[in-house]
């Protein structure tokens, strides 16, 4: 039989980890898992740039492509509401994982991406948040009155609740931001000093763990291709993303080890820092869940956060054994989630 | 198939362009109709129409209408008017001092203005009328606030620098500083033109100037107190990091209103014009920008941008032999284009090239605009030239005005020619 | 007719004065937001959210049938004394009727991008709040209806040689 191809569309460009290896090893993955039934070819960023993928998928000119709810929060409510959780890990590979199989055998979630018309693979995380900041940070009283980009609800209400203001710059306008000192600092990882090169503006890494950003379809299947495609393509497709997904996860962290060894002063936060944001977190998760009920309309929210914290701490575990090797995970994603999925009804 | 569907396209592109259908709608339709042949209507209209918003709601584009409107209320409210005098104080001793006067003058307005046509018309009501009076030939006074007229482009801030930097994704303080050095050598060279000139033929351009008028040092100064007023207000909060470049525009829009509302300058009318002015100019550039968003993802669905920028390559041209070649495109395509539909129809193009060739995007921005604002004085479209046959028609012709500024065109390729061979030029300042 | 050419008219003043109110708010909202910030270090919130999905969009895109009825749309003029006058109208008449096919294909499918955002009611997350921005996808079905109207309307104007663009 002839081979399918698919059209792939990262969305960002080819140095990014979200293309290399997250696409590359996908396009590679494809035909081995499919028995050499799938292929596919790549889009450039020109054509569909990540902002622009909702368009892209719903259009049908992509077949598969990243999803980021960040640009549209009003099609995925529930899953932000998991997604916006940042502080729950310190384990990327655990929170890709823990993501992975929250939203595949979550039925709202399900049902809101099937509206949205897209079907759901798999989620990565980025390596661990931190600031990165023009001025060290060690503890509270250095937080006062600082100025600090955030990217997400959570991360802008710890800001402001260490005393500090939350600001949001477009991502393009950082380095110029942070350099003009109309920022202090941003909440991101410390591989943004690599893939934004800050390393000529930001001075300090305060070590703090602000958790993961793992709100991100890594591979988002246009419905009417998935529809189209029988239960075992649909399954090599899900396996081909996990493991590329693993392997992304793990390039993160490559290049924050690379950023960390940058001209940059690594400052470890103080024991009051620590302990406040830790008090954060604990009372946080309530106000998530109640902004989620009163905003969005969603239903058991903080049921469902609980069930999320529970995959968190299961994946946590599994990532312990499988002590770094990111094979053993994309395995065990295998084991856990996808060997159980019935992939002639999932995600229709 | 898709690379021949491209390849239709940017022919079927130039026959629309011909045809005089707007640069905005010839960009649209081919999109179109080129992404349908290869995807199906249904996929290519609803790819494409998220196009208009997507690229208009970017923050960076908001400086466009500011800076646009900081300039037009200068120049409404007759803020820079007194920029000439004050060059004079300066330069009036050289030869053709006075003509140098007008190139100093408008490179000092260009710190308020963003395009030059604005810079054009506004130095040459004021400066056309007293060259000639003191013994200027018409068509060498009027060829030189048209070439000067060009720095307005140059010298930050700059409406196709900030345009260009949103396409190219690259840092547009970057870019203004490069544009920095780039004006004043282009302020320099056309001085040194005009001296040339005085020199050899004093008939011209006279060698000293019939004194209409002295101005003394502290009379020259109250007479541009506002743009340096201006000036400090924008650029020293840009480098003191009040704010950023984006924020600029809007500082500098304001600054120039209060100034005008305290001086006095600017009524009801005045204020009109500047706002109208400000909202077609920016509206008719979005529209351009638009279709050239939808023109890129057309020529990289088609393959077609790939596929030229891989000939290329394969060509294996050597780094003068590529440079030769986006000169001479740029210099054809300025004859008869307006510099910012010649600049995104393009730039889908040549930017893969481009980095292909691992070329910094600051220096090509820079090296870009300059040979744009070639285009705007060479014959047969030139805006520049059009500007000054309608505020100094009585001096004269369009065919006078173009062989006045003709020898300018010596000193704007030995710009271009320094910049290639020396790229540091321009990217010293900037530094990364 | 002449209700017609009175309509496209009137929009288009009235569109020309909206996008103007645009670019002053705009500016005032800009800078204070960098005063405030400089001085008492706070901001405004949800700036950058206004500007690129109100202003911009509002200022940038809604003015075009204006700009059409201006014939200040930007093209190529180079070739037109190749054509004689005669067949400049003619031209420029079938490139108006060209342009309405388009902003009429544009209508709609910005529309039905925009009833779809209403649907969903899209907001962005401004840090902690989220601002909505449907309401935004509907300037531009408006903004292509009415340069598609502009256009229409121009062509017998340019046959006829009676074109008034002049007034504001
Ligand atoms: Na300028
Ligand atoms: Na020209």
């Amino acid at each position: 039989a002839q081979a399918r191809d698919l059209r792939l569309a990262p969305g960002v460009v080819q140095f990014h980890p979200g293309y290399n290896p997250l696409y590359t090893e996908f396009q590679a993955q494809l035909p081995k898992q499919s028995d050499g039934k799938l292929n596919s070819r790549m889009l450039g960023v020109e054509a569909v740039s990540i902002s622009e993928m909702r368009t892209g998928l719903s259009s049908g000119l992509v077949d598969v492509g990243p999803f980021l709810p960040a640009y549209f929060p009003a099609d995925l409510p529930e899953m932000n509401l998991v997604g916006d959780l940042a502080f729950l890990g310190d384990d990327p590979q655990a929170m890709g994982a823990a993501m992975t199989e929250y939203i595949v055998t979550c039925g709202d979630c399900q049902a809101e991406l099937r509206k949205l018309g897209i079907s759901y693979t798999s989620s990565y995380s980025s390596n661990i948040y931190h600031v990165l900041s023009t001025k060290p940070i060690k503890d509270m009283a250095d937080m006062k009155g600082m100025r600090l980009r955030v990217g997400g609800p959570q991360f802008s209400r710890w800001v402001e609740a260490m005393g500090a203001t939350p600001v949001s710059t477009p991502v393009t306008e950082t380095f110029e931001a942070l350099s003009q000192g109309v920022i202090d600092g941003t909440v991101t990882s410390s591989a943004d000093i690599v893939s934004f090169r800050l390393d000529d503006t930001v001075g300090y890494i305060s070590a703090i763990n602000l958790g993961t950003y793992h709100s991100v379809i890594t591979h988002a299947v246009n419905a009417k291709t998935w529809k189209s495609l029988s239960a075992e393509e649909r399954k090599a497709i899900a396996v081909s993303a996990t493991m590329s997904g693993v392997l992304a996860t793990d390039r993160w962290a490559e290049i924050s080890a690379e950023a960390e060894q940058k001209d940059v002063e690594i400052i470890e936060p103080s024991e009051d820092l620590v302990a406040a944001t830790s008090a954060f977190v604990e009372s946080d998760l309530g106000v998530a869940a109640a902004q989620a009920g009163e905003r969005y309309g969603i239903e058991k929210a903080a049921e469902k956060i609980a069930r999320f914290r529970q995959l968190v701490d299961k994946w946590h575990a599994i990532s312990e054994e499988a002590a770094g090797d990111s094979s053993k995970m994309a395995e065990a994603v295998k084991r856990e989630v996808w060997d159980k999925v019935d992939f002639s009804t999932y995600g229709v | 198939m898709g690379v021949e569907i491209g390849l239709y396209g940017l022919l079927l592109l130039l026959v629309l362009l011909a045809l005089r259908v707007p640069v905005a709608l010839s960009l649209i339709l081919v999109s179109l109709g080129g992404a349908s042949l290869m995807f199906g209507t249904d996929t290519a209209i609803s790819l494409l129409a998220a196009k208009p918003y997507d690229f208009v709601a970017k923050w960076t584009l908001s400086a466009v209408p500011m800076f646009l409107l900081m300039g037009f209320v200068c120049y409404h409210s007759g803020l820079t008017s007194g920029l000439f005098n004050a060059a004079k104080v300066v330069f009036r001793w050289l030869p053709g001092g006075l003509a140098i006067s007008s190139i100093f003058a408008s490179s000092g307005f260009a710190a308020v203005c963003g395009s030059s046509v604005a810079c054009a018309a506004a130095m040459g009501r004021i400066a056309i009328p007293e060259m000639v009076r003191s013994g200027y030939r018409p068509s060498f006074a009027c060829g030189t606030i048209a070439a000067g007229g060009t720095i307005g482009a140059l010298i930050p801030p700059s409406i196709l620098m900030i345009v260009y930097g949103v396409f190219a994704q690259v840092s547009i303080t970057q870019v203004f500083l490069g544009g920095i050095t780039i004006g004043l050598l282009t302020a320099v060279s056309y001085s040194l033109i005009v001296l040339a000139v005085s020199w050899l033929r004093p008939d011209i351009a006279p060698r000293r100037a019939e004194d209409v008028s002295h101005y003394s040092v502290a009379q020259a100064l109250i007479e541009i107190w506002p743009v340096i007023v201006l000036g400090v207000l924008v650029f020293g909060g840009l480098f003191s990091g009040l704010f950023t470049a984006t924020e600029a525009g809007a500082v500098g829009a304001m600054g120039s209103i209060l100034i005008a509302l305290a001086l006095r300058r600017l009524n009801m009318a005045q204020a009109k014009k500047a706002f109208l002015e400000t909202l077609s100019t920016t509206a008719s550039l979005m529209i351009i920008g638009v279709g050239a968003s939808m023109f890129t993802v057309f020529l990289s669905l088609s393959g077609v941008a790939a596929y030229i920028s891989t000939a290329v390559t394969g060509w294996s041209l050597s780094y003068l032999e590529l440079m030769l070649i986006v000169v001479l495109i740029y210099l054809f395509l300025g004859l008869f284009m307006e510099p910012f539909g010649a600049m995104l129809v393009t730039l889908p193009i040549f930017l893969p090239v481009f980095e292909l060739y691992d070329l910094s995007l600051i220096w090509f921005g820079v090296l870009l605009v300059k040979l744009l604002e070639i285009g705007m004085i060479t014959p047969p479209v030139g805006m520049n030239i059009f500007v000054i046959r309608s505020v100094a028609s009585e001096y004269a012709s369009l065919m006078d005005i173009f062989r006045g500024v003709a020898i300018f065109l010596v000193a704007d390729l030995a710009v271009v020619a320094l910049v290639i061979f020396f790229p540091g030029l321009v990217m010293f300042l900037g530094g990364s | 007719m002449s209700l017609l050419v009175k309509l496209a008219e009137r929009s288009s003043v009235c569109l020309a004065l909206l996008g103007s109110l645009g670019i002053l708010a705009m500016m005032l909202h800009i800078v204070l937001d960098v005063v405030l910030r400089a001085t008492l270090s706070v901001s405004i919130p949800s700036t950058l959210e206004i500007v690129t999905r109100y202003y911009m969009v509002t200022l940038a895109l809604l003015p075009l049938a204006w700009v059409e009825w201006r014939k200040q749309m930007i093209f190529v003029e180079s070739l037109s004394g190749m054509f004689g006058a005669c067949v400049t109208r003619w031209l420029d008449a079938l490139v108006a009727l060209l342009s309405a096919g388009i902003y009429l294909v544009l209508v709609v499918a910005t529309w039905n991008k925009a009833v779809e955002q209403y649907d969903i009611g899209a907001y962005v997350m401004s840090l902690d709040f989220p601002m909505p921005v449907w309401p935004t996808y509907f300037i531009l079905p408006l903004a292509f209806a009415l340069a598609a109207l502009v256009s229409l309307v121009r062509i017998p104007l340019i046959i006829t040689n009676n074109e008034n663009y002049d007034r504001v």
